[in-house]
């Protein structure tokens, strides 16, 4: 529960994603981290129409997706202008979280294997420090230290309104260490990266790399 | 009618007899549920019994002191936290490609989490046990009975239990996530829940199920009982016949357990 792993958005994340450019976004949400879900065109009827940009200011639209015998998002078909951003996330029933994966003209949008325009969101449950890296086996790392704050209840439900930004470019991540409280949401923006995922080294065999400096991590 | 047979035994052997009954009745077993003020508690306990000291108490009176209750007990305590559901708020942020805002995002605690507390201890009884005759499956059976639950001083041990219910319950408490800075209210609303009270009453509840009807075998012997073997081809073998067996503690010269055989 509340594993920090890009791969399943479980409750407490959000994958978002800007669609900048017009076309038929044909997507399917999946528990498995698989490539199944959406090569490409099966009926999962779950779609996003993006429209060509118009003058007006960017809109958030928000997908909800839900377990009941199979996943459910909604709503299923959405219609947007480009260059507004669609954010996913699980109610409590998909515990078990999810992948969103889809394309559209030939651009593949995945939450687990995020290249550009894609946005992970971990509220982070438990103080600790969190070596993350990517699953997929690029270079990119990074660290994140949660603490736990004081009893001061209502100073603490504040602060949550506070979140932390990485940017993701490439294989880098600026900033690579980020300090925040229990409760805390960290956002990390994903740009001309490779296929990546933000995943806790602790959910890797290895630490998902031979890199001798990871094996000494959480 | 007389007796057939008669034995007697004095109070030093009426306390070996006592210290043997007490190893062959070995460990009990229970299991139960019940409350801790408003968490429930199941629980799995054992107890065996060992040292005491007996002393025969004309009429039919065994009278033992200091008898040493050893009692374990798994107790499972089943913790509601919903009552710290709360939301995590909307963050907004800032990204290259728009704020982005996301939704609220309501945190739900466990509803039952659950808490597992290993706990041994011993108690020390003293209380007035009875003597019973049975025919039971063909065997004759002499039991010391008690005859009344005795009043047991559980409060020390009803502070250590109370002290490893709260450590293991912190311990619980720390996995679960979001609870952090929540912690030190839901501790306050678990330690308000119960206390010292409810803890001596689970324990007395438990402790009183081993010693309500404590029962020891003192005594047993078989109703029917070969005395000569077969010598064929004419002579059958021998058994003889147990009718009836009494006991009583009988005031002499000095106190005695008294067996009385009928055959």
């Amino acid at each position: 529960m509340n594993a920090l792993d890009s791969r399943f958005v479980r409750v407490g994340d959000c994958f978002a994603h800007r669609f900048s450019m017009p076309g038929t976004f044909r997507y399917a949400v999946s528990v498995l981290p698989s490539s199944f879900a959406a090569h490409h065109h099966e009926s999962s009827g779950l779609t996003i129409t993006v429209t060509p940009a118009t003058d007006a200011p960017q809109v958030t639209h928000y997908v909800t997706v839900s377990a009941a015998e199979g996943l459910t998002a909604s709503p299923d078909r959405i219609t947007v202008s480009a260059g507004d951003l669609v954010v996913w996330s699980p109610a409590k029933s998909a515990a078990l979280g999810f992948r969103v994966r889809g394309k559209i003209a030939e651009h593949i949008v995945d939450s687990g294997s995020m290249r550009t325009e894609s946005i992970y969101t971990h509220a982070f449950g438990l103080a600790g420090r969190y070596r993350w890296r990517d699953a997929n086996g690029s270079a990119l790392k990074g660290e994140i230290n949660v603490a736990a704050p004081s009893d001061d209840v209502e100073a603490w439900l504040e602060c949550l309104k506070d979140g932390a930004f990485v940017h993701v470019r490439g294989e880098r991540a600026e900033p690579e260490s980020v300090e925040i409280a229990v409760g805390q949401t960290v956002v990390w923006a994903v740009e001309n990266a490779p296929g990546v995922t933000i995943t806790d080294v602790a959910l890797l065999a290895h630490g998902g790399r031979s890199d001798p400096d990871d094996q000494a991590g959480r | 009618m007389t007796t057939d047979t008669i034995a007697a035994i004095d109070q030093t052997a009426a306390n070996t007899l006592l210290h043997a009954a007490e190893s062959a009745l070995g460990a009990l077993t229970k299991t139960g549920g019940g409350s801790l003020g408003p968490f429930t508690a199941g629980w799995k306990a054992s107890a065996s019994f060992a040292g005491g000291t007996a002393a025969l108490e004309a009429p039919d009176t065994i009278a033992i002191d200091h008898l040493r209750v050893n009692y374990s007990l798994n107790l499972n305590v089943g913790i509601d936290l919903s009552f710290l559901d709360f939301c995590l708020p909307q963050v907004c942020i800032w990204t290259p490609w728009g704020t982005l805002c996301t939704p609220t995002i309501c945190v739900t605690f466990p509803t039952a989490i659950s808490v597992t507390v290993p706990f041994s201890t011993s108690v020390e009884i003293s209380a007035n046990f009875g003597i019973a005759v049975k025919l039971t499956g063909g065997t004759w059976i002499v039991d010391v009975v008690i005859q009344a639950v005795p009043t047991l001083d559980l409060g020390a041990a009803a502070t250590l239990l109370l002290t490893a219910v709260g450590a293991a319950v912190s311990v619980a408490l720390l996995a679960v996530p979001f609870i952090g800075p929540l912690l030190s209210i839901a501790a306050a609303v678990i330690t308000a829940g119960f206390g010292i009270a409810e803890v001596t009453g689970l324990l007395g509840s438990i402790v009183t199920l081993f010693v309500s009807g404590l029962t020891f075998k003192v005594w047993t012997h078989a109703q029917t009982f070969q005395v000569l073997a077969a010598a064929p081809p004419f002579t059958p073998a021998v058994h003889v016949l147990v009718t009836n067996v009494a006991a009583a503690v009988q005031a002499s010269t000095k106190n005695e357990l008294v067996l009385s055989v009928d055959i």
